[in-house]
């Protein structure tokens, strides 16, 4: 026997406990440079009924997908010479493992073979003319439209994308994005506006979250109370059938 | 199972690390010539699909419907990588007091034979003549002072003149050099300011002061660390804050926990 109401609970038990994945992870992410939110879609009432209307679909609470927000984050200061965030739209290239990476952590190192590198996950992190490359014993610097420079002697030209649909874009970490779809296109910004010396924070906002938190509480409370109620009254009514009674 | 309470133990993981490295830099504030450390984190790796959909469709041989849902799994501490700005430089009246304007460091040889690399050049001449740091480790090239030297004299270009018996005569007694690094940030830290060269750091170039880039010897100087004392208690409030929050989260999800294992009653 399945019975509609224990469905029902049980579903929004579920869809909470995913989003509090989502919000935990929110949370622990809230001082990473360049994180970006993300949240799970959950199919309301009215859609799921809808649905359920046109075929035989259920109508229960259920998670669609997930997404991730892309405002941009405030800029914070470090001094460090080699961090940067990018003042406009768009995301820096990087290489990955999995192929193009897109990302607006902009904190950079050299590693000892010159190569610039993103600090999060090593990725080297493309110029005009791919892989940037600092010769020996150079002072790196990065002017505000993306131009590389090794002692004052331009080398490069950082590359900064946009896509043309923010959906365009998968996550790869909460930082770093790839190409969702093979419909995917980004197009190169000519003219970005790079500040140094400064990271985006994450987009996140604890309070936010926060509220979320309280209010997932209560669902989650709500849901275990309904099925409660329902296993209550389904005793209740077995009792009726015992004989003797 | 229980997915947020791992995701958020990575965080409360990382932010105790991240204060650890925060209370070593604040007691290291008034250390000569301590370079301040970073917690760089970074965002762990997405997961598209649980167990249970992969399950699912191993099993029915069927797929899923893309749904695609992604899931972050938490953040880790990626490195703590050295800042190596230069520190505020103070003067003092001893003539072993050295500070390097520049990106040099200086070479000493540790007691087991290996090079050690220090910005400090708080030094002193043992009872052999050596040039030595304050734990007996001696500058690489050695450098000796003859017997009777009454004063030294080192100039910004790293030649060492010395004076005996008070002679108004110096003679030049050895040179200075300087080492300097592609990536001194994966220079690794052996604790009393010294460093040691990584795969990450690349080999030494060595040089002599005042040229390109390796920078001027300052006698009478030493270099202070370059902790911000502000800063680091700023940070150190903010990551409080957010451990704090997440704690209260790992509250929140366990009493849903409960409201669930106290369904059935």
């Amino acid at each position: 026997m399945t019975d509609r109401i224990l469905e029902i609970g049980k579903a929004g038990l579920e869809s909470a406990d995913q989003r509090v994945r989502k919000l935990m992870d929110n949370m622990v992410n809230s001082e990473i440079p360049g994180y970006k939110k993300s949240d799970v879609v959950v199919r309301a009432f009215p859609q799921a009924l809808e649905a359920a209307s046109q075929r035989a679909a259920s109508m229960l609470p259920q998670v669609e997908g997930s997404y991730t927000t892309n405002q941009a984050g405030a800029l914070a200061k470090t001094g460090n010479s080699l961090d940067l965030a990018i003042a406009s739209n768009g995301y820096f290239v990087v290489a990955g493992p999995w192929g193009e990476g897109y990302t607006r952590d902009g904190r950079l190192r050299v590693d000892r073979d010159g190569r610039l590198l993103t600090v999060a996950g090593n990725f080297p992190i493309l110029g005009d003319n791919g892989m940037i490359v600092i010769p020996e014993g150079a002072v790196v610097s990065i002017d505000a439209d993306g131009t590389v420079r090794a002692d004052d002697a331009v080398i490069d030209q950082l590359k900064v994308v946009i896509p043309e649909k923010q959906n365009d874009l998968l996550a790869v970490t909460g930082s770093f994005f790839q190409k969702g779809n093979n419909k995917a296109n980004l197009v190169d910004d000519p003219s970005p506006r790079i500040v140094t010396g400064y990271v985006e924070t994450s987009n996140v906002s604890i309070v936010e979250e926060m509220m979320d938190m309280i209010s997932l509480e209560k669902i989650q409370a709500l849901n275990s109370k309904l099925i409660q109620t329902r296993d209550a009254s389904l005793a209740k009514a077995m009792d009726l059938g015992k004989p003797n009674q | 199972m229980f997915q947020p309470l791992y995701v958020a133990a990575t965080g409360l993981s990382a932010m105790e690390d991240e204060i650890m490295n925060i209370t070593n830099n604040l007691a290291n504030a008034k250390t000569v010539a301590f370079k301040k450390s970073r917690a760089e984190m970074e965002s762990l790796m997405y997961v598209e699909r649980s167990f249970k959909d992969m399950l699912y469709e191993a099993m029915s041989g069927t797929e899923v419907p893309p749904v695609n849902v992604e899931y972050g799994t938490g953040v880790r501490v990626a490195s703590t990588p050295h800042d190596f700005t230069e520190g505020s430089i103070e003067i003092t009246n001893n003539p072993l007091d050295l500070a390097i304007k520049g990106e040099g460091f200086f070479q000493f040889k540790l007691q087991d034979g290996t090079i050690a690399y220090s910005r400090a050049g708080n030094l002193h001449i043992d009872n052999d003549g050596n040039i030595v740091d304050p734990n007996g480790n001696m500058l690489e090239p050695g450098l000796i002072v003859p017997e009777g030297t009454t004063s030294v004299v080192i100039r910004q270009d790293g030649t060492v003149l010395a004076s005996v018996n008070n002679s108004i005569d110096y003679n030049e007694v050895g040179q200075l050099n300087l080492a300097r690094f592609t990536n001194p940030a994966g220079l690794k830290g052996l604790g009393a300011n010294m460093f040691k060269v990584t795969e990450s750091s690349g080999d030494p170039i060595i040089g002599l002061p005042n040229e390109g880039g390796y920078g001027t010897i300052n006698q009478y100087s030493l270099e202070q660390s370059n902790v911000e004392v502000i800063s680091e208690m700023m940070r150190m409030m903010m990551v409080q804050r957010v451990f704090d929050t997440v704690t209260k989260a790992v509250q929140s999800y366990e009493s849903m926990l409960t409201s669930i294992t106290q369904m059935k009653q």
